[in-house]
């Protein structure tokens, strides 16, 4: 080939700069890399739906296609890719915030139940598991999912969530303290 | 390896009872006790594990994402359609054909050409005429008019009998004019004839 060479080798930053040359090509190479991951992020952060996340990840790259140039190329590529993320989720969380206040439903039960019987219940598991992850906060969570879901290193979190490496290890800590603190009652099905 | 690093690798690998006596004193300044350590480990596992959903990117999307990337490009000529490449093996020949291609239509297109040798000025009589569009036919045109009769007496119809004067006196009017001079009205027939002279 002497025109061309396959995109899968390129790095993100030449694909950027080919992407912003108006190549489509690199855009799909972008979105083959990024896509599965970025989809695992949304669903775990916009509450395991799958259509809102599938919503969420054309949201973000519509935002790449609108405006190429406003990838800044001072950050890495996939910093940069999942603070957008993360500020759209932000944003789905003041949407849902607006709903909620705007629905008259009940309020949902949030404490975490050391109730034996539930605790031989998978799903009363992964439920109480949610509500704990839940009352974390947005960032907490966030952290969670880029660190152990997406296995991002500590300092690309703290680019992301812009703030320093230290904090986001701190949290990170003590943020499993407290889950192992609450996951206690569950003992015998983590046993097993 | 830093120690945040290190203290999540042997909580992801290694469970207390397997821990070095180095390795049990050095997590010992994270984690009060085993079971708190055993605690935090269980919860690692966890937040890997859990949920760890097979969901995969909707093709429609990344369709929809092909058609809005063309929409937003197709005003201007995408440099896309042009970023194909091209084999070496197949450039070289597709240069030389176009090539061929090039110079076949402009040979095609010079075939009519008239050369000039000299020019030569002639100067030539011409006649410009303009055709008459407009024909005047002359004809007589007969036209039936009514005349009064000469019965009026009273100076009232005057006015009416006055367009007749300059047609001059017939043959019957002549003789019924002869016959009136003959049986008397000398008066009244003068002032009929000074009227008809004027």
């Amino acid at each position: 080939m002497i025109f061309g060479k396959s995109l899968s080798r390129l790095p993100d930053e030449e694909l950027i700069v080919r992407l912003q040359g108006g190549e489509g090509r690199a855009l799909e190479e972008i979105y083959r890399r990024y896509s599965p991951l970025l989809l695992r992020y949304f669903y775990r952060m916009l509450w395991k739906d799958k259509e809102r996340a599938q919503d969420a990840l054309h949201d973000v790259f519509m935002k790449i296609i609108e405006n190429p140039l406003r990838i800044d190329p001072q950050r890495t590529f996939s910093t940069w890719m999942y603070s957008v993320a993360y500020n759209h989720c932000k944003n789905e969380y003041r949407r849902q915030a607006f709903r909620q206040s705007a629905m008259t439903t009940m309020p949902t039960e949030t404490i975490v139940s050391a109730n034996v019987e539930m605790a031989l219940d998978r799903k009363a598991f992964s439920e109480t598991l949610d509500r704990v992850l839940q009352e974390e906060g947005d960032e907490a969570r966030t952290m969670i999912v880029l660190r152990y879901e997406l296995e991002l290193p500590f300092a690309e979190i703290g680019a992301v969530l812009d703030c320093p490496e230290g904090i986001v290890k701190s949290r990170l800590f003590y943020l499993k303290k407290r889950l192992a603190f609450a996951l206690d009652p569950y003992k015998t099905i983590l046993e097993k | 390896m830093e120690n945040t690093e290190r203290f999540e690798q042997l909580l992801r690998t290694s469970p207390y009872h397997e821990l070095s006596a180095e390795d049990k004193n050095w997590v010992s300044q994270f984690v009060g006790s085993e079971e708190e350590y055993e605690a935090m480990r269980q919860a690692t596992i966890i937040l890997e594990k859990h949920d760890a959903a097979s969901i995969q990117p909707d093709p429609a999307v990344l369709k929809s994402l092909r058609k809005a990337w063309d929409a937003k490009r197709s005003p201007a000529l995408s440099a896309n359609r042009f970023g194909w490449s091209l084999p070496a093996y197949a450039a070289i020949p597709a240069f030389f054909l176009v090539g061929v291609i090039c110079w076949w239509i402009g040979r095609s297109w010079n075939k009519d050409t008239i050369y000039v040798d000299r020019m030569v000025t002639r100067v030539d009589t011409i006649r410009v005429a303009s055709k008459p569009d407009t024909v005047v036919i002359e004809r007589v045109v007969y036209k039936s008019v009514n005349i009064p009769s000469m019965t009026a007496t009273t100076a009232t119809k005057q006015s009416e009998v006055s367009p007749m004067v300059n047609r001059g006196v017939n043959m019957k009017e002549k003789e019924e004019l002869e016959k009136l001079l003959v049986s008397g009205g000398f008066k009244f027939i003068s002032a009929q004839i000074a009227r008809w002279k004027i």
